[in-house]
């Protein structure tokens, strides 16, 4: 046991699921569709890191394993990205990809939960076993879903954020909104960082990357909505919110 | 004439200098990133790159 596949995906879970808090709090008070998205999002993110670190420390369980692969592998990503895309496209695109969203959440969902599970195939060629990995998926086609929803919420999310920081950049206004979606843009990407690097038998690089990213986009979810004292006048706060 | 004022202003508006450079290297590698993540992602899942 060490300290890399118990507390760090445990400390990812607490922050994710502090931030959750802080934007399911916005939602309450503004009523926006992609505030609710992204605190659901963020409930999944917290949902995996708990299920990591509970692996970590007890070790191997099929309902937490399941958990941990539907919320953690396949739906956080494009969950956070359908935020980013109520909040940026045009009607009814929020809408279609929604519906679209939600149906093949239902059927991710009914996959993970059928699918057959091998505990020893997390240990492989590359990997130690002390993480968790879609491995122990026997059944297949449902560790195809992963890149599926993963590609869709990093350009949604990633792109998104790294778009508004382009307009915002491009007319010089609302810099700490610039600096909130750069950090939020980093964050979404260190997960897939990570994950891209525990592909390759790095130790710990996904748990290491899903704390950097959780951290990375409180701060930059603080910081776009905590303005700064050299700001632009009110009307253009509200234009932009 | 009011467009040309706007104009104007915006031309004239901007960050501190460390922001002025700093940002758009900023979106610049965040977008390399994505694209690099992206046909990572697809030659892991088409078989093109072979992890380990």
């Amino acid at each position: 046991m060490d300290f890399v596949t118990t507390y760090l995906p445990f400390l990812s879970s607490v922050i994710s699921f502090i931030f959750a808090f802080f934007v399911l709090k916005r939602y309450a008070q503004r009523r926006k569709n992609h505030l609710l998205l992204w605190g659901i999002g963020m409930i999944f993110y917290g949902i995996g890191g708990f299920c990591e670190g509970y692996y970590g420390f007890f070790g191997w369980n099929d309902l937490v394993f399941r958990l941990w692969y539907l919320f953690g592998a396949i739906l956080v990503a494009a969950w956070l990205g359908q935020g980013t895309v109520f909040l940026l496209a045009k009607k009814p695109w929020p809408t279609i990809t929604m519906v679209l969203l939600g149906l093949g959440s239902i059927y991710g969902l009914f996959r993970v939960f059928t699918a057959e599970l091998d505990p020893s195939l997390v240990t492989t060629s590359i990997h130690t076993g002390s993480e968790l990995s879609g491995h122990a998926i026997v059944t297949s086609g449902v560790r195809s879903l992963t890149p599926i929803f993963n590609i869709y919420g990093t350009i949604t999310l990633v792109g998104g954020a790294a778009w508004s920081a382009w307009i915002f950049f491009r007319k010089r206004v609302l810099l700490h909104r610039t600096i909130g979606n750069i950090l939020i843009a980093a964050g979404a990407l260190a997960p897939a960082f990570g994950g891209a690097g525990s592909r390759f038998g790095i130790p710990g690089a996904l748990y290491i990357g899903e704390l950097i990213g959780a951290i990375l986009m409180f701060i930059g979810f603080w910081r776009a909505t905590t303005p700064m004292k050299a700001d632009q006048p009110e009307a253009v706060i509200a234009a932009a919110d | 004439m009011t467009n040309h004022n706007q104009d104007t202003k915006e031309k004239e508006r901007s960050y501190s200098p460390f922001y002025e450079k700093a940002i758009p290297v900023a979106i610049f590698v965040i977008v390399a990133v994505i694209i690099g993540v992206l046909i990572l992602t697809f030659g892991i899942a088409l078989g093109l790159i072979q992890p380990g």
